[in-house]
C-alpha cells in the first residue's frame, strides 16, 4: 500500500489543487498512469501513480488545495479496499469509527505543535475526521488555504475558533501564508461596508501573481531607465524576412527584441545576474529569457533557454511554441522557471511606455512599448523627419547593478536594434 | 432637550401628534377621565375633549374593533390596552382584521392604527398579567412591532408609529414608565421604524436586546468592562422590521452575540435572531449565538420565584463568558 502525495512541480510551488480524479476508488491503476488532474499556480498537469495496484482511497476531494507532500490518495492491493467497506458495513461500525476518531484526534494534537512542513504530512485518518470549527475559523482557514486538520482547537469541546487559526498562521514558517496574511486580514475591515461590490475568490494563479509581485516589489529595490529606440530598420528587416513566410513562421518584433536582449546581455553580463539569499551575486553563464504572456487566468512567463547560442529563427520558433502552450495551460514547470532575464511587451496594445516588476531571481526586466511613427529632429541641420520609435524601460535590481550599467545595457540594445543585420548572424 | 419620564415622553408624543393631525384620537379603558392607568394619557382628556380621548367599556375586542374600523375609514386611532395580557381577548380583531385588511382589500384599504400598552414582566403581577408576547405579533405578517427602551425612543417611535400607514403593535414595559431621560422637544422628532441603535460600542461581543433587558445588558457590559471584556450593546427598537443589517455589521466586528429578552425562550425573538445570524453571518461567528431569556413557565407570583424566572445581569455576564470560552 502506498500513499500518492501532492508532488512539487516547480520552483515556487507550495501547494496544489486536485481538479478531478480520473480514477474512481476501487479502480485498478497501472504504474505511471494518470489518476488525477492537478493544478499548480502555473499549469494543469496529470498526477501519476508510482505504484501498480488499486486506487483504494481518495483522500482529497476535487477543488481542495493541499500543501506539497500531502497524501492525496492511497494505492494498494485490491483486498485492502474490500476490508474497508466490510468494516463500515459491519455491526461494530460505530465503535470502530469512534476509536479511529479518538486515535486521529490524538494525532492531530501532536501534529499541530510542529511547524507546517511536518504538520502538512497528514495521515489518511486525519483527513477523514470531521473537524469541529466555528464558522469564522472555517472562513479564515479557507481564505488562507489552511487545512483545519492541522490545527488544535482550544474552544469548547475542542472546537477550533478564530484565535486558534490566527495562532497557527503565526507559527507558520513558510513565507506564503504569513506574508499574505495581513493583506487579506485587513481587507474586509478597511473596505467600507457601504460600498457595494462583489467579493471574488482569486484563482490560484491570481494568488500566485499577487504573492510574487508583492514580494518582488517589497524586497527588491527597483530603479528604472528608459530609452527610445528607432525601429525603422528593424521593421524593414522583418518585412524582408517575413516576405515569403507563412503566418505561423513569421518572425515578430518581440522575437527580434529577445534576440537583441541576448546580444546586449552578452555584452553587459552584469545584468544577467541574480542577488542570492546569501547576499552574494551570481552572474549567469547562460542567458535564459522569460517572456511575459498574458492569458485568461492571469500571467505566465515561459522561458527561452540559452538564447546566447540560438539564432533569431530558433528563438522565434521556440517562443511561438511556448506562447501557444502558455495559452492552453500546458506549460511544464521547467518551461516557466529558471529565467535570468525577462521581457514584458505591451507594444501591441498601443502602450506608449510602462514599467514592469522584476521577475525574481532575475536582476532586470525590460518593459517594451509600442512602435509609433513620430516626427523627430534629425541630423545637424535641424531637419524634421518621421521615424518609427519604440520606448523601452529597464527595471533593475539596485542591489545587483547601478544606473550606469542599466544605461549601458540599453545602449547596446539600441545599437543592435537600430543596426539589426547583426542579429541574423 | 428636556428631562422626563418614559410615560411622560409617551404622553408628549400623543399630545404633539393630536395637535398635528386632527385624525389622531385615543381610545381605551380609563384613558380619559381617569387619565390612564400608568398616566400616559394624563391631561389629554382635558386638553382634547371626550371626542378625541374616548373612554371605552371593558371589552378589548370592542376597543380593537373600534380602532381598526376607524383606521379603515381614514382616522388614526391610538388604542390603549391596559396591559398586553388583556389584548388576548382581541386577538381576532388584531390578527384577522387589523393585520390583514390591507391584503384582503388588495391594498385599497389601509389600517393606520396603533395598539399600545404595557407589556413585560417583573412587577409581581403573576401568570395572567405578567408575560411578554411580542413574538406572537412579530410572527404575524401585517404588523409592525415596536419596543422602546428609553424615554427618547418612546417619544420618537410612538410618533413614527402614529404616522405609519400600517397597524403598529407598540409594546411598552411596565417597569420602564418611571425611567427618566433626556427627550427631544422638537415636535418633528421621530425615529424611523426598522433601525436599531448601537447604544454602547464594543469589540468582543454583541449584546442584542430591547425594553427592560436592554438596561440589564448595559449593566452587564459595565461589569464586564472591569475584566477588559468589551461589549457592544444594540437596542433593536423594532422587532418588525428587524434591523438584521445592524446586527450583521456588529458581529462582523465582534464575531459573538448574546440575545437577551424577557419573553419565553421557546420559539422566541431570540430564536429568530439566532437563525438570521446563522443564515447570513455564519462565516463571521466564532461561537454559537447565546440566548438569555425568560424561563419557559407561567410567571410565578412569589418574588423569589419571579426573579428566578426572568433574566438578570449575572446571567448575561455568564452567557458572554460562554461565547468567549
Amino acid at each position: 500500500m502506498a500513499e500518492v502525495r501532492m508532488p512539487k512541480m516547480g520552483d515556487g510551488m507550495e501547494e496544489g489543487t486536485i481538479i478531478a480524479w480520473l480514477k474512481k476508488e476501487g479502480e485498478p491503476v497501472a504504474k505511471g498512469e494518470a489518476i488525477a488532474e492537478i493544478e499548480t499556480d502555473k499549469a494543469r498537469v496529470p498526477l501519476e501513480s508510482y505504484e501498480e495496484g488499486v486506487l483504494t482511497k481518495i483522500l482529497v476531494q476535487p477543488g481542495e488545495t493541499v500543501p506539497i507532500g500531502t497524501a492525496v490518495a492511497i494505492v494498494g492491493e485490491p483486498t485492502a479496499q474490500k476490508t474497508d467497506s466490510q468494516r463500515s458495513n459491519g455491526a461494530t461500525a460505530s465503535s470502530t469509527e469512534e476509536s479511529q476518531n479518538r486515535l486521529s484526534s490524538a494525532q492531530t494534537t501532536t501534529n499541530t505543535a510542529t511547524p507546517l512542513s511536518q504538520a502538512t504530512i497528514t495521515t489518511s485518518a486525519q483527513s477523514e475526521e470531521r473537524v469541529r470549527a466555528s464558522g469564522l475559523a472555517r472562513s479564515i482557514a479557507k481564505q488562507y488555504g489552511i487545512d483545519l486538520h492541522q490545527i488544535k482547537g482550544t474552544g469548547p469541546n475542542g472546537r477550533i475558533v478564530e484565535r486558534d487559526v490566527r495562532a497557527f498562521l503565526q507559527t507558520q514558517t513558510t513565507p506564503t501564508a504569513p506574508e499574505t496574511a495581513p493583506v487579506v486580514e485587513r481587507a474586509p475591515e478597511s473596505v467600507p461596508t457601504t460600498v457595494p461590490g462583489q467579493e471574488i475568490q482569486p484563482s490560484r494563479m491570481r494568488r500566485a501573481i499577487a504573492e510574487r509581485t508583492r514580494k518582488s516589489k517589497q524586497n527588491i529595490p527597483h530603479f528604472y531607465v528608459t530609452m527610445v529606440i528607432e525601429m525603422d530598420r528593424a521593421r524593414a528587416l522583418l518585412q524582408e524576412l517575413n516576405a515569403d513566410a507563412s503566418d505561423g513562421n513569421k518572425i515578430t518584433v518581440n522575437d527580434l527584441i529577445v534576440k537583441a536582449c541576448a546580444v546586449a546581455l552578452t555584452r553587459v553580463p552584469e545584468v544577467n545576474a541574480s542577488w542570492t539569499d546569501n547576499n552574494t551575486i551570481v552572474r549567469h553563464e547562460a542567458i535564459h529569457i522569460g517572456i511575459a504572456v498574458g492569458i485568461e487566468e492571469g500571467l505566465i512567463v515561459p522561458v527561452v533557454r540559452d538564447c546566447q547560442a540560438k539564432t533569431l529563427r530558433q528563438i522565434s520558433a521556440e517562443a511561438k511554441q511556448l506562447i501557444a502552450k502558455a495559452r492552453s495551460g500546458q506549460l511544464k514547470p521547467e518551461e516557466y522557471s529558471g529565467s535570468t532575464f525577462s521581457i514584458s511587451n505591451l507594444g501591441m496594445m498601443g502602450v506608449d511606455e510602462f514599467t514592469a516588476i522584476i521577475n525574481p531571481p532575475d536582476a532586470a526586466i525590460l518593459a517594451v512599448g509600442g512602435i509609433f511613427r513620430e516626427p523627430v529632429v534629425v541630423g545637424d541641420t535641424d531637419e524634421i523627419a518621421i521615424r518609427a520609435r519604440m520606448k523601452v524601460t529597464l527595471s533593475a535590481d539596485h542591489r545587483v547593478l547601478d544606473g550606469v550599467v542599466a544605461a549601458r545595457f540599453l545602449q547596446e540594445l539600441k545599437r543592435v536594434l537600430e543596426a539589426p543585420l547583426s542579429l541574423l548572424s | 432637550m428636556a428631562r422626563m419620564r418614559y410615560n411622560q415622553a409617551l404622553r408628549l408624543a400623543l399630545a404633539e401628534e393630536m395637535e398635528r393631525d386632527p385624525n389622531v384620537f385615543i381610545c381605551g379603558e380609563d384613558v380619559g377621565q381617569y387619565q390612564g392607568t400608568y398616566r400616559v394619557t394624563e391631561g389629554l382628556f382635558q386638553q382634547f375633549g371626550p371626542r378625541r380621548v374616548l373612554d371605552t367599556p371593558i371589552s378589548e375586542i370592542g376597543i380593537a374593533g373600534l380602532a381598526t374600523g376607524a383606521a379603515m375609514v381614514g382616522l388614526r386611532p391610538v388604542a390603549e390596552f391596559m396591559t398586553w395580557s388583556f389584548a388576548l381577548e382581541a386577538m381576532d380583531q388584531l390578527v384577522n382584521h387589523a393585520a390583514k385588511i390591507t391584503y384582503m382589500s388588495s391594498g385599497r384599504i389601509h389600517c393606520p392604527v396603533v395598539f399600545r400598552g404595557p407589556a413585560g414582566v417583573g412587577t409581581q403581577l403573576s401568570a395572567q398579567h405578567s408575560q411578554s408576547l411580542e413574538s406572537w405579533y412579530a410572527h404575524t405578517p401585517g404588523f409592525k412591532v415596536v419596543v422602546p427602551s428609553t424615554p427618547a425612543d418612546a417619544k420618537g417611535l410612538l410618533k413614527a408609529a402614529i404616522r405609519d400607514d400600517n397597524p403598529v403593535i407598540f409594546m411598552e414595559h411596565a417597569s420602564l414608565y418611571g425611567l427618566a431621560g433626556e427627550v427631544p422637544e422638537d415636535p418633528d422628532f421621530t425615529l424611523p421604524l426598522g433601525v436599531a441603535s448601537v447604544v454602547r460600542e464594543g469589540s468582543d461581543v454583541t449584546l442584542i436586546s430591547y425594553l427592560r433587558c436592554l438596561h440589564l445588558c448595559l449593566k452587564a457590559a459595565e461589569m464586564l468592562e472591569k475584566e477588559n471584556i468589551s461589549c457592544e450593546v444594540i437596542d433593536l427598537r423594532t422587532l418588525v422590521p428587524l434591523d438584521v443589517d445592524a446586527l450583521l455589521r456588529s458581529i462582523k466586528k465582534t464575531h459573538r452575540a448574546v440575545v437577551v429578552h424577557d419573553e419565553w425562550r421557546n420559539v422566541s425573538i431570540s430564536a429568530e435572531i439566532a437563525a438570521r445570524l446563522y443564515e447570513q453571518g455564519y462565516d463571521e461567528l466564532d461561537a454559537p449565538v447565546e440566548r438569555v431569556a425568560g424561563a419557559d413557565v407561567p410567571m410565578p407570583y412569589a418574588r423569589n420565584l419571579e426573579r428566578a424566572a426572568i433574566p438578570n445581569e449575572n446571567e448575561i455576564v455568564a452567557a458572554v463568558r460562554r461565547t468567549l470560552a
